[in-house]
């Protein structure tokens, strides 16, 4: 022990020396070391933004693009601590997504242009370049730099802190890095992993010594996950051809367990021996690909201690009991069916009574609690609303929650069950909102869906995928860029590494995509939502971005319906959206150019998203529905009438 | 992999590396006696202040009236809990009602559409010291607890109800109308997706008492949006729309001691600081508007506030009249210990662009912003200035002077001096609710300033680091403390995660009532929905002095270790910033803390606990 103390104590002095050039105090902790380094990397950083800011002004687009890429290159190296420290910041002025947003937490509806790398990113490589606004956003990158540089150095950083990071990082690089999210235009994504990488491996080779020292298998096994990923990154730079599963399943998967692991052997402590508050992610999960992975707990208002079974089969015969609806005829299942991955095979769900349809699409209920908001236009901030929303619908329940507690207590079966499973008395019980509430945020949080062959295969389980699938993985990650927005591991726009917000697109989706010409669909999406704070011009035509998990089953799609095929919409992503059909849309935020996929290609991502199928234990219905006094309530059948 | 991981847990858990700053997972405390308290033992005992739920928005019913084609009835109330106005019952041994606002826009057939506002009665039981709801049975013949204030059939429908206003005279209530309405689209959104607003957009008739030419105009329905409303709490009615005020999102006012002087808010950038006098005090049907303008030699610039249109068209007279420009005016309120009036402005992360017109027009900015923008290297105007933090005002009636009173902060780019060792420990960020909480400490009267935080985000330091912080604040601040900081604030209160605090409001000398709103839907029943909270026990806190930090003050040069129990909040302090753990009485760590001097510890229940330093000092620790 007193010997590795003392060569790591020299070490760590010895690489102090190198980095700061100042004498180091007499002990210096892991974490003091590393956040020394971060400080001179930050300083780098701030070195590149000022020069691009120089450079710019030069207008010469050659040394203007190798000046961003310098930036991008030093932000990578810092990335994984910098957003960890303060990730609306980096959000907002450092390296957010390319897209106008609307101010926060202000009376009125201010939108605010996008800023920083990405969005320079975009306007340096374009063919084209507006020296104008780059220089102002160059002026603002290296202001802004500068400011966080000063309230970062007060950042009291320690073990745990490190230890999150390094693995928010592999999150990072796996759905936004090595997927060219951040790099639209310049390509530059497998280098800047190669920076990422680096800078956790950095990080971590702080605690190398006496995690060697405790567990040396544990130790090796980490060094060879960052080696393997190196190695890859050395040998394979053609961001088309980059074999991302290998990467994520030798590299990133192992990674996110070993260092978990490292940190609760080193006694350090775990995110939920500090903070009070929830989070999405669950700290304590080992594996990327599997519901361990986030806190179900955390998108609902469910606790853990609460969430029994018996619950979740009243939450279940609710979902089925068509009791809830004006006429007694529709389910939630009418249009989540299990049989189709809860949607309904249809474009639009048939409207009550037979009346129409619906304004949408059904979308599927499985994984259907891992959201910010729900549905397509993003309108209920929770599943409590949500499903407020479907019982006040004049063309779904058409009745009002009021209504359907009336009716269930009704039912004295109803009472007994919801009694029973509240603990309560059920002689004077009487059900209420909250009851219902908790028993469909049961039902639904059990529908989690995550032990497909592709998930199992990167956990590491004995299974093996086709080619097929393995390039599929492939271009979806990287070349198809499906990735960019049905971001790993929900495959959907809930977006990583805080797994707190979802995203809406404009695609440009045609009323009838068989027909021409192209017709724009009319319905306008999120900016007509009902969110007063959301009426933005840029949100005309925007739709969540949905999950591909189980897409197999889930036919027709778009939030109209509106494609019976995959390949048709495969094909309508590979010419640019609706740019590509005729049909412009100011706001479009699909790339408008074309992905250049193959027919083999398109093949091989849909055979990827058809191995994202997982219905097992999910889909059995109850055997009976609870009896009424009122006994032509009786006859109702299991699910509705249609 | 579960197996390695289980393994590596049990053969490295012991073993704390001496190279990483890791408390022991596990302690021996075998050696302690645990139903021994030593001296040393810290006893934290439970404390005076006693926290009861009121009021939950989404499930408790209010009692509804006529709409057009529902009934008299009964809802469950909405959500979006902010201003709470109290309204003293001095002809009963009752409290008094309770005024809450909701602030929304919802389509609602038994509510009515828009926001609105909840009312409802309370007592306190002597025996337990709880606040208890009283049954009322109100003159249009509805019963019940909780009572909807009927916008609909009086003044018309009213919008994201916010602020509001308390006469500190006799508890007049007025609910303002944040979120200027620009449009009737603005307001009536589809009603088929279900994200309904206000329906009926039919153009609106004034029907109004005020003097003017109000009574009888039409207008775009819109325009009868973004005004302060008066209510009756004790009938659950609007009274009316205060036209002569002026349409603005307003949030904030004061009526002053005079009963004719009312000072307004509005939550914009720019914002005019406004004043209304009423010809007879009691009846603001009547008086004149002036808008504030710091360098003119009366300050006070008068609006003629008899004509609609004017009324209407507040910035077009305002800001080209040369107003003083403020940054998102939030709450007002009335000190008694000074006699001046305090707002909360908010800030706002870069208000350049947004007061850069109306500079053109003639207005000018507040000198406060035009010194901050100076020593930033920048002009108020620019998209150079920032203002992330916000701040507490001072305005004397006497002078009509104003002047910061208490900066949010830490501003961190401004004071390079702040290192890890003297980061601060509180931080005041986007303060937003405000009001004062009267008591006494053994018959010596205390009053305290309410700050109710609403953070603007979380970056730039806006909440401290180190921590996943994202939860908003409630503060008292002692009026006796003559030039403040943010140091000399006192932490009362965090709301469940995700919310804000608002609506903070002291209704007599041993409670105090605030809303928890729009907290995350993740927190447990019923923390997950919008609440009206009582804090009782103030009397018995402050006589036991348990408030006030002083007493570490007092041992902060001891070089020894200390730990305090502070029993208002459930907090601990040290006497000097430390990284902690605390172990159960098994010897399991449960709790780990670093680079901290307080320490809340009220999610650990009642029992004997061990607290471990950065030095490996322990120490015994119950928690009552």
């Amino acid at each position: 022990m007193f010997r590795i103390v003392l060569t790591f104590a020299a070490l760590s002095c010895l690489y102090v020396l190198m980095l700061v050039g100042f004498k180091p105090a007499e002990k210096l902790y892991p974490s003091q070391i590393i956040k020394q380094s971060y400080l001179l990397q930050l300083d780098a950083f701030v070195s590149t933004c000022q020069e691009l800011e120089v450079t710019v002004k030069t207008e010469n687009i050659v040394n203007t693009r190798a000046s961003l890429l310098k930036a991008r290159n030093a932000y990578k190296d810092i990335e994984w601590l910098f957003e960890y420290v303060d990730q609306q910041g980096a959000r907002d002025f450092i390296n957010g997504a390319p897209l106008p947003k609307l101010e926060r937490k202000v009376p009125e509806m201010v939108v605010l242009d996008p800023k920083g790398l990405q969005v320079l990113d975009e306007a340096i490589f374009a063919d084209e370049q507006d020296w104008k606004s780059i220089q102002k956003l160059s002026s603002l990158l290296n202001k802004k730099a500068n400011e966080f540089r000063s309230i970062h150095k007060l950042y009291p950083l320690n073990d745990r802190h490190v230890f999150e990071a390094m693995r928010a990082e592999l999150i990072r690089i796996m759905s936004l890095g090595i997927t060219g999210f951040d790099t639209p235009l310049s390509g530059n994504a497998l280098p800047e992993t190669s920076h990422s990488l680096q800078s956790i491996y950095n990080a971590w080779k702080n605690y190398q010594v006496q995690t060697n020292e405790l567990n040396s298998d544990l130790s090796a096994s980490i060094e060879s996950a960052f080696q393997s990923g190196f190695n890859q990154l050395e040998n394979e730079t053609n961001f088309d051809t980059f074999n991302r599963l290998a990467f994520v399943t030798n590299t990133i998967q192992p990674l996110y367990d070993l260092l978990l692991q490292n940190q609760f052997g080193l006694g350090i402590e775990s995110y939920y021996e500090v903070e009070k508050q929830g989070n999405p992610i669950n700290f304590a999960s080992q594996t990327i690909f599997s519901d361990d992975f986030l806190n179900p707990y955390y998108f609902t208002g469910l606790q853990a201690s609460q969430h029994t079974n018996e619950l979740t089969d009243i939450g279940k015969t609710l979902f089925f009991d068509p009791v809830l609806s004006r006429n007694n005829q529709r389910s939630c299942a009418s249009c989540h069916d299990p049989k189709k991955g809860f949607t309904d095979g249809k474009a639009k769900s048939i409207a009550i009574d037979f009346n129409g349809t619906v304004d949408r699409n059904s979308p599927t209920v499985l994984n259907a609690i891992y959201v910010d908001r729900f549905f397509h236009d993003l309108r209920a901030s929770n599943l409590d609303l949500q499903t407020e929303h479907v019982f006040f619908s004049p063309k779904e329940f058409d009745t009002d929650l009021m209504t359907i507690i009336h009716k269930l207590n009704q039912s004295k079966e109803y009472q007994q069950l919801f009694a029973s499973a509240f603990n309560q008395e059920a002689s004077s019980f009487t059900i209420n909102k909250r009851h219902i509430n908790l028993a469909f945020a049961a039902y639904v949080l059990s529908l989690r869906s995550f032990n497909s062959p592709v998930d199992q295969y990167i956990r590491g389980e004995e299974v093996s995928l086709s080619a097929s699938v393995e390039n599929g993985f492939n271009l979806f990650m990287g070349k198809a860029a499906c990735g960019t927005c049905h971001f790993a591991p929900t495959f959907s726009g809930l977006v990583p590494p805080g797994f707190d917000e979802n995203e809406t697109e404009v695609l440009g989706v045609a009323v009838n995509p068989y027909d021409t010409p192209s017709v724009v669909d009319p319905d306008a999406g999120r900016i007509a939502s009902g969110t007063i704070k959301e009426e933005a011009s840029f949100y005309n035509h925007s739709f969540k971005t949905p999950t591909v998990r189980n897409i197999e089953l889930t036919a027709p799609y778009m939030h109209n319906g509106a494609y019976n095929e995959l390949e048709d919409v495969m094909n309508f992503y590979n010419v640019g959206g609706g740019a590509g059909i005729g049909i412009h849309l100011e706001n479009q935020t699909l790339p408008t150019d074309s992905l250049g996929l193959s027919d083999i290609e398109i093949q091989d991502i849909i055979a990827f998203m058809n191995a994202l199928t997982d219905t097992s234990g999910l889909t059995s219905i109850p055997q009976q529905l609870p009896v009424f006094e009122d006994t032509k309530l009786n006859n109702r059948k299991i699910g509705g009438e249609y | 992999m579960k197996k390695l991981y289980t393994s590596a847990f049990a053969v490295l858990g012991f073993a704390a590396a001496a190279n990483c700053q890791s408390f022991p997972v596990e302690i021996d405390v075998t050696s302690w006696d645990t139903n021994d308290w030593k001296p040393e033992t810290i006893v934290v005992p439970q404390s005076p202040i006693k926290s009861q739920v009121l009021f939950i928005g989404g499930t408790d019913m209010v009692q509804t009236v006529d709409q057009t084609g529902t009934p008299n009835g009964a809802t469950v109330a909405k959500q979006w809990h902010d201003f709470i106005g109290f309204t003293a019952d001095e002809n009963s041994s009752d409290l008094g009602w309770v005024s809450v606002n909701h602030e929304m826009i919802q389509a609602n057939d038994n509510i009515g559409d828009g926001g609105g506002m909840t009312v409802f009665k309370i007592r306190r039981n002597a025996t337990n010291d709880s606040i208890e709801i009283v049954d009322q049975t109100l003159a249009d013949n509805r019963s019940g607890k909780f009572f909807n204030v009927d916008f609909v059939n009086t003044v018309g429908e009213t919008g994201m109800n916010c602020g509001g206003i308390q006469s500190t005279v006799d508890g007049r209530i007025w609910t303002a109308e944040e979120w200027f309405r620009s449009s009737n689209a603005s307001l009536a959104t589809d009603f088929t997706t279900g994200g309904a607003g206000v329906r009926d957009t039919a153009d609106w008739t004034i029907s109004s008492d005020i003097t003017g030419d109000f009574n009888g105009s039409v207008v775009s329905k819109y325009e009868n949006f973004n005004y302060m409303v008066e209510i009756d709490p004790r009938e659950a009615v609007a009274v009316r729309k205060q036209y002569n005020w002026g349409r603005q999102g307003f949030e904030g006012g004061v009526v002053m001691p005079d009963n004719k002087t009312v000072y307004l808010g509005v939550d914009a950038t720019p914002a005019a600081w406004l004043k209304f006098v009423a010809d007879n005090a009691g009846d603001f049907t009547s008086g004149s508007l002036y808008f504030y303008k710091h360098d003119a030699a009366t300050k006070w610039i008068e609006i003629d506030n008899s004509q609609l249109s004017n009324m209407l068209n507040m910035n077009d007279i305002t800001f080209p009249g040369g107003a003083t420009m403020y940054n998102r005016i939030e709450w007002v309120a009335y000190s008694q210990t000074s006699g001046k009036i305090y707002f909360t402005e908010t800030g706002r992360d870069t208000p350049g662009s947004r007061w850069r017109d109306e500079k053109v027009e003639g207005a000018v900015h507040a000198p406060h912003h035009v010194a901050r923008a100076a020593a930033q290297g920048t002009s108020a105007d620019s998209s150079d200035y920032v203002d992330y933090y916000g701040r507490v005002m001072e305005f004397d009636p006497s002078t009509d002077q104003m002047r910061v009173f208490l900066a949010g902060g830490p501003e961190f780019h401004d004071t390079p001096d702040v290192t890890i060792d003297n980061y601060p420990s509180k931080h005041l960020s986007n303060p937003d609710g405000l009001s004062f909480f009267r008591s006494d400490i053994d018959g010596t009267p205390i009053e305290f300033m309410i700050v109710n935080e609403d953070l603007n985000g979380s970056s730039h330091g806006r909440v401290p680091m180190g921590t996943d912080n994202r939860t908003c604040e409630l503060f008292l601040l002692d009026m006796n403390i003559e030039n403040p900081t943010v140091d000399n604030l006192i932490r009362i209160a965090a709301v469940p995660a995700g919310a804000e605090v608002t609506g903070a409001v002291g209704i007599d000398d041993n409670t105090i009532l605030f809303n928890s709103q729009h907290p995350s839907s993740d927190n447990q029943f019923p923390y997950n929905n919008s609440l009206t909270v009582a804090l009782t026990g103030w009397k018995q806190a402050l006589a036991e002095g348990s408030l006030f930090p002083t007493s570490v003050e007092e041992v902060a040069n001891s070089n020894a270790f200390r730990v305090y129990p502070n029993p208002a909040s459930r907090e601990i302090q040290f006497n000097t910033t430390t990284d902690v753990a605390i172990y159960d009485a098994t010897g399991a760590r449960v709790k780990v803390a670093r680079n901290v001097k307080y320490l809340q510890i009220e999610d650990l229940s009642a029992g004997v606990y061990f607290l471990q330093n950065a030095e490996g000092e322990t120490t015994k620790l119950i928690i009552e």
